[in-house]
């Protein structure tokens, strides 16, 4: 198992330098910011010389020019290699450079965006997987009765609904109408951001939390538990009709302890890995969730930096978002591995 | 030509064993069990009445072929037929009716008194559980009070009853770290932890190279010695039947159609169908073996939807009387000899039959092979609704 998964971890790492080469190379061929921006007046002289080193061939010379004289620069392009190796080098030490447009540290506008996207992201996926595995077994167990039906339509309609109507319907719903509805003059779920200011002590601030959460975790939920459920429900069917399961109930074992025990078990191996894949997709994939309840995670990053243009941003954003998908695919094989002694003992 | 001996009860057709006085009273009674499906095309009688005792200390081979009933019959018996089975007539364990129990009861004699192996080992083993895990657990579900080492002792114990070399490491392995001979052991050790009185085979040698089939049939016959339990024997392999059985049931279309101890069956049979089968057995003594095509009953098993008129087999039967009774009356089971114990047959013409020596019977070489579609005689909802059969829960649209 330790040789599967150490092996399994050295195959990732060309995955992710092509990953990163590529993300370098299209970046720059889709646009050239670096002479707007080396250019610019807002930006200051510190972010300036950040950006130049490693672009440019020769640290770049500047001058006084115009009327009213103002600073200006003149630099030679180093060739798109030679930036590449010098970026991956720094991104691997953990330097991420400025950025271009505010001047701040890229690293740590990207890790308060990580940290704000985990938590949807943690909640979601917590509550996703307990519905979905529960909804999945009673609908299989269950089969063509009413709740199946029932969770199935439902399950329909969460997978056709595109996430900025539900979204959009669920902040009218809950947020607006449901206070006007109780008479009360502040929101009974929030639809910006993560916290209040206001909240004090540790179960205010919690509950606070929660009433902020509420509304972009459902959004997220009901995408993630409509697929989920129905593949734990498929999965489970297939189980329950093998013959292990046969052989438990000629056993005289209960009903439940055949379902849990023997069905459950088997039919959580391949809904584990599709969970492990689609996890590694949504730390990129929030966007328009975030965009929404105005949760500055990593999806409204990423908008603000692509509408930016700001390269050096986007960069990191990109590797980041590629580590977590392999990091994830990586995971879904090691649980695989876990759960399945067939796999882990070959 | 014997006198028509008509049994004295028309329900009494389960035969006595050799010795009625070491065997006593039948363990296991089935009387007209019925099993029926739903399907698209209309109702598939998978048992279509079957009756037949099952004495302690003795092995009762049920052949058939293919959806002649024998694996249904016996899972309605466990209680593993899913929901959409309709089950009647009566089936009495030890004075018990099972058809009758409430669910509670019945799961506790499931491998318990009743217990049953499956045919294809590594599929009826769990793949994520290890062997000693599966096997303890069917203890636990009997003796739940039983401690965790007295389990493991246990477990051990049955891996070695039935041959499992070096227990004490195989116990801590997976059902895929078996070989395929050994993992249908671990499902004998599995079927038998709490002594049924009744064990139900289920092609228990299907799956299985021809050495290590007998190995496996060994292991049976070493553990009804040991437990003095039943076995019933369900398999389409007359060999396991010559080999292993003390009585045969031969089932055709849902039915039992004749039914005696084994040297019978194979020495005198008197069903056209039981001829057919023994004809069709390949012979090393018979002469010209070599040169002479094999026999072969012609034809298709019928559908089970649609059974022909009289008796089932007449439109496969060489001694047919058409159109009348053969086409027209489906027999019953009649007593033919008592000679060696009660040999039953279900055949107008029972009588005549007594006089066909099956050896002489051969392959009618001109006959033309049948063509694809023939062989389409089952319908495709039927053969869904059979394959249904083998599975516990209702498949997805």
């Amino acid at each position: 198992m330790l040789t599967f998964i150490v092996r399994r971890i050295a195959y990732s790492i060309p995955v992710l330098l092509l990953a990163s080469l590529l993300v370098f190379v299209f970046v720059h061929a889709t646009s050239d910011p670096l002479a707007k921006y080396a250019q610019s007046r807002d930006l200051t002289l510190k972010a300036r010389q950040g950006l130049a080193q490693g672009i440019y061939e020769q640290p770049c010379r500047t001058f006084i020019t115009g009327s009213p004289p103002q600073q200006a620069m003149t630099c030679t392009k180093a060739p798109v290699l030679k930036q590449y190796w010098y970026w991956l080098s720094h991104f691997l030490k953990g330097k991420m450079g400025n950025s271009f447009v505010t001047g701040r540290a890229v690293s740590s506008d990207l890790k308060s965006s990580f940290g704000n996207t985990l938590q949807l992201i943690i909640w979601g996926v917590l509550i996703s997987a307990l519905l979905a595995i529960s909804i999945g077994v009673l609908s299989a167990v269950r089969q063509y009765s009413l709740p199946d039906y029932i969770f199935t339509g439902l399950s329909f309609v969460g997978l056709s609904m595109p996430t900025f109507w539900f979204g959009l319907i669920a902040i009218d719903l809950f947020s607006n109408r449901l206070s006007t509805l109780l008479h009360v003059h502040y929101p009974i779920f929030y639809s910006l951001g993560l916290h209040s200011t206001h909240a004090r002590g540790f179960f205010p601030a919690f509950f606070d939390y929660a009433r902020h959460l509420a509304l972009p975790v459902a959004t997220l939920t009901v995408q993630i538990v409509a697929s989920w459920s129905r593949y734990e429900r498929s999965s489970m069917l297939d189980v329950m009709s093998a013959d292990y399961i046969r052989t438990a109930t000629a056993k005289g074992l209960t009903r439940r302890r055949v379902i849990f025990r023997h069905g459950l078990r088997n039919a959580l191996i391949p809904l584990v890995t599709v969970m492990a894949l689609d996890i590694g997709g949504l730390f990129g994939g929030l966007v328009v969730t975030e965009q929404i309840f105005s949760i500055h995670g990593m999806g409204a990053l990423f908008l603000q930096d692509l509408g930016n243009g700001d390269t050096q941003a986007l960069l990191p954003w990109l590797m980041v978002t590629a580590v977590f998908v392999v990091l994830f695919n990586l995971l879904a094989d090691v649980l695989y591995g876990v759960l399945d002694p067939r796999i882990r003992l070959s | 030509m014997a006198q028509d001996l008509k049994a004295e009860n028309p329900h009494e057709v389960g035969l006595p064993p050799l010795d009625p006085i070491r065997a006593g009273e039948p363990l296991l009674s089935v009387r007209d069990l019925r099993v029926s499906f739903k399907t698209d095309d209309g109702i598939l009688k998978a048992v279509d009445g079957v009756s037949y005792d099952v004495y302690p200390n003795e092995v009762l081979g049920i052949v058939g072929e293919s959806g002649s009933g024998k694996s249904v019959s016996s899972l309605a018996i466990m209680g593993l037929l899913p929901k959409s089975a309709q089950v009647t007539g009566e089936i009495v364990f030890r004075g018990q009716d099972l058809l009758h129990m409430d669910e509670k009861d019945r799961r506790k004699l499931r491998g318990g008194r009743l217990a049953m192996v499956f045919q294809d080992a590594l599929a009826a083993l769990n793949p994520v559980f290890t062997v000693g895990d599966q096997i303890g657990e069917a203890i636990a579900a009997h003796q739940p009070k039983m401690s965790k080492q007295a389990k493991r002792k246990l477990t051990m114990d049955l891996l070695d009853l039935v041959g499992i070399p070096n227990p004490a490491a195989r116990v801590d392995q997976y059902p895929h770290e078996f070989s395929g001979g050994m993992r249908q052991r671990a499902m004998i050790a599995m079927s038998i932890a709490n002594e049924p009185d009744v064990l139900i085979a289920d092609e228990p040698t299907t799956a299985l190279d021809v050495t290590i089939q007998a190995q496996v049939l060994e292991v049976l016959e070493r553990i009804q010695d040991r437990t003095n339990s039943a076995i019933v024997l369900i398999t389409h392999d007359l060999g396991v039947v010559a080999g292993v059985a003390d009585r045969v049931l031969v089932m055709y279309a849902g039915r039992a159609v004749e039914t005696s101890v084994v040297d019978e069956i194979f020495y005198h049979p008197r069903h056209p169908y039981t001829i057919g089968l023994m004809a069709s057995l390949p012979r090393l003594d018979a002469a010209g073996a070599r040169e002479e095509r094999l026999y072969r009953i012609k034809g298709q098993p019928p559908s089970l939807i649609f059974l022909p008129s009289g008796c089932p087999f007449h439109p496969r039967c060489e001694f047919a009387d058409m159109p009348a009774p053969c086409g027209t009356i489906r027999p019953d089971l009649e007593l033919v000899d008592h000679t060696y114990g009660r040999h039953m047959v279900a055949c107008h013409r029972r009588h005549d039959m007594a006089d066909v020596d099956h050896s002489e019977l051969h392959a009618d070489v001109g006959a033309e092979l049948e063509t694809v579609e023939d062989a389409a005689a089952v319908s495709p909802a039927e053969a869904t609704a059979l394959e249904q059969l083998s599975t516990p829960a209702e498949e997805e649209e």
